[in-house]
């Protein structure tokens, strides 16, 4: 509850003055909000270790391989740093940075993912008797 | 959560805007650029610092 009461306060404060700054120098407001997302999300990840016990004591009740679980937390970086990467592109205007940002998001998700998609691959194999 | 970092971009920010707009209206836009992009060097300055510990906090947590 802190965590989101905290998160909306200071969103509204910094929209507002970024919307101040606007006029004058965009660049400005741009940064201000570049700044209040690396707070936020400084703060935001300083919740993520209770969240990863509780994924991590499900993922262990499931029986399935450990090993399987990194790729997906690093996905969730990827994707995490990929969406804001790309939002800040966008609000200063810039559409294709933002594209590249993504498209550069969902290689890198891709190629992480890759141990799963093997896994899988072998599994399917095995059932199809096709190994 | 250190607040102050935000307080203090947009502090800058404030008094580069109306520093800008006063040398704008004296007909000293050469100085108001320059005010400008002082002023976004030392945003940056401060701003490189906190994305750096994000991102080596996101690499910590997430097993990079």
């Amino acid at each position: 509850m802190e965590l989101i009461a905290k998160t909306a306060v200071i969103c509204i404060v910094v929209s507002l003055t970024a919307l101040l700054l606007q006029r004058d120098t965009p660049e400005l407001a741009l940064l201000l909000t570049l700044g209040a997302v690396t707070v936020v999300m400084l703060f935001a990840l300083s919740f993520y270790e209770e969240v990863q016990a509780i994924f991590a004591a499900v993922w262990q009740q499931s029986g399935l391989d450990g090993a399987l679980f990194a790729p997906i937390l690093k996905i969730i970086a990827i994707s995490l740093v990929t969406r804001l990467g790309a939002d800040v592109c966008k609000d200063s205007g810039q559409g294709a940075l933002a594209s590249l940002v993504d498209m550069a998001g969902v290689f890198c998700a891709l190629l992480t993912a890759e141990p799963l998609f093997s896994q899988a691959l072998g599994i399917l194999t095995q059932l199809g008797g096709w190994g | 959560m250190d607040i102050d970092l935000i307080f203090k971009i947009a502090a800058i920010g404030i008094i580069v805007a109306v520093l800008n707009q006063l040398l704008i209206r004296s007909g000293r836009e050469e100085q108001a650029l320059m005010t400008t992009l002082a002023g976004l060097v030392v945003v940056l300055m401060i701003l490189v610092q906190e994305i750096s510990n994000l991102f080596s906090l996101i690499k910590t947590l997430f097993q990079f």
